[in-house]
């Protein structure tokens, strides 16, 4: 079931950042939304995600949906190891996070808590548990800022494999959106359809 | 080599502290001249050396520190579940929090003098420990609570996180802080409240009793042997409890490598 937005409206603080916005996003896509900062491309994931309230319009299609999102800030639980942090979402301590932290390129450092992290080395393991939660909608907010090429191109080909999932991204980076994405959504300052 | 030095150091300076102090103290004994006033302090340590070796001086510490150790269980417990109830609904923090600001800002004396009128003596120190210690820990609780960090929450919300799951993985060490800085706080004021309590209340053993009768005999060297008694039981206590934190945080991360 594509998930289907009409005439959707957001304003914070009087400033519409949202405006009578229509799209459609169809399964087994991947959508990219690109533009400047502050256009309303982390609002519009956040709304999707359901932790974010509109003003007006509807969204169908999220209702019973696995949803993974990886959030602009890494939102680790700063207690827990990288691979408990993977298997914290997905509430089973006995599932083989290592595979996931592979794919990002962390395996070895899997007993690694957040603070022995880098910036770019959180980000992955926050990929790494948006990948394993296999939910049917994929979120990513900015999620390759500061990985290096390599991993990066090797994280994208990972999400390219998901054939049933729908993923949405958002970017600066216009040859991410090129990569990765069947359709890009091109941002401007105000989201109008 | 580097820790060897520096605890040396540490050591080194609190010894210097400790002797500055007694010299400070004989002194002040050498320009008063009077012993009920300010007793000697050799004469002091030796009254604390005759002390110890009494059975009914060990007694009198463990019923106090029984009495310390049931007030402050008690607050423990009351105050973890109630700082937890009105952390997450504000009906309950709107509820209490009037009655725990009471409780804060009623003077110890009002409440000792009710509650000799309401328990016998052997318990009023208990519920004056409790008292004084049930608002802080009330209080740390609910504060850590309320500091949990949302966008976590937010995360475990999204990613369907059971709520047991939420509640061991982010309430609970959020408020770990909170819970530990509490519990070393009420260690000292507790053991200060409770030794008040038994002064006023006079149960049959306790170190507040033998203060009481230090105090109608005009006992001077008594009274500061068994101040200086209850001063370091009061230190060794929380530092075993401290280690005891440190020990079980070394163990964790032991464990998590």
């Amino acid at each position: 079931m594509p998930i289907e937005i009409k005439n959707l409206n957001k304003s914070y603080n009087g400033l519409q950042v949202i405006k009578n916005y229509h799209f459609t996003f169809q399964e087994g896509k991947i959508y990219c939304l690109y533009g400047p900062s502050g256009c309303g491309k982390t609002t519009l994931l956040h709304i999707i995600a359901g932790i974010l309230p509109f003003n007006s319009g509807t969204i169908t299609g999220t209702e019973k949906k696995r949803i993974a999102v990886v959030f602009q800030e890494d939102r680790l639980l700063p207690w827990l190891t990288a691979e408990e942090n993977i298997k914290f979402v997905l509430g089973n301590k006995h599932f083989d996070a290592g595979k996931y932290l592979e794919v990002v390129g962390l395996k070895e450092f899997k007993k690694y808590h957040p603070h022995q992290l880098s910036g770019g080395m959180k980000r992955r393991v926050a990929i790494a548990r948006a990948l394993a939660y296999h939910g049917q909608v994929l979120l990513m907010d900015e999620p390759f800022k500061g990985i290096d090429e390599e991993v990066k191109r090797y994280i994208m080909d990972s999400i390219l494999k998901e054939k049933e999932q729908i993923v949405i991204f958002s970017t600066h980076n216009l040859q991410e959106a090129a990569y990765m994405a069947h359709e890009t959504i091109k941002f401007t300052n105000k989201i109008h359809n | 080599m580097m820790n060897f030095t520096t605890h040396n150091k540490k050591f080194l300076f609190n010894l210097v502290a400790i002797l500055f102090w007694l010299a400070v103290w004989q002194a002040i004994y050498l320009v008063v001249q009077n012993n009920i006033l300010i007793p000697a302090p050799l004469e002091v340590f030796s009254r604390l050396r005759e002390l110890v070796l009494l059975k009914s001086f060990w007694l009198n510490i463990i019923f106090t520190i029984y009495r310390v150790f049931v007030g402050v269980c008690l607050a423990l417990a009351l105050g973890t579940f109630l700082g937890i109830l009105s952390g997450v609904n504000r009906f309950c923090y709107e509820l209490l929090s009037p009655l725990v600001v009471a409780v804060k800002s009623t003077p110890i004396m009002s409440f000792i003098i009710v509650a000799l009128v309401w328990f016998g003596s052997q318990n009023v120190p208990i519920f004056i420990c409790f008292l004084i210690a049930f608002p802080i820990i009330w209080t740390n609780i609910q504060e850590g609570i309320t500091n949990v960090d949302r966008k976590l929450l937010e995360m475990a919300a999204i990613f369907q996180v059971s709520k047991l799951m939420i509640l061991k993985n982010i309430y609970l060490p959020e408020i770990k802080p909170y819970f530990i800085s509490g519990f070393l706080t009420i260690i000292g004021l507790g053991w200060k409240a409770t030794v008040t309590a038994e002064v006023l209340s006079l149960p049959v053993h306790a170190i507040g009793s033998r203060l009481y009768d230090a105090r109608v005999f005009i006992n001077a060297v008594d009274l500061f042997a068994l101040t200086l008694a209850i001063i370091g039981i009061s230190m060794l206590l929380e530092n075993i409890i401290i280690r005891l934190f440190v020990n079980l945080r070394g163990r964790k991360i032991n464990s998590a490598n």
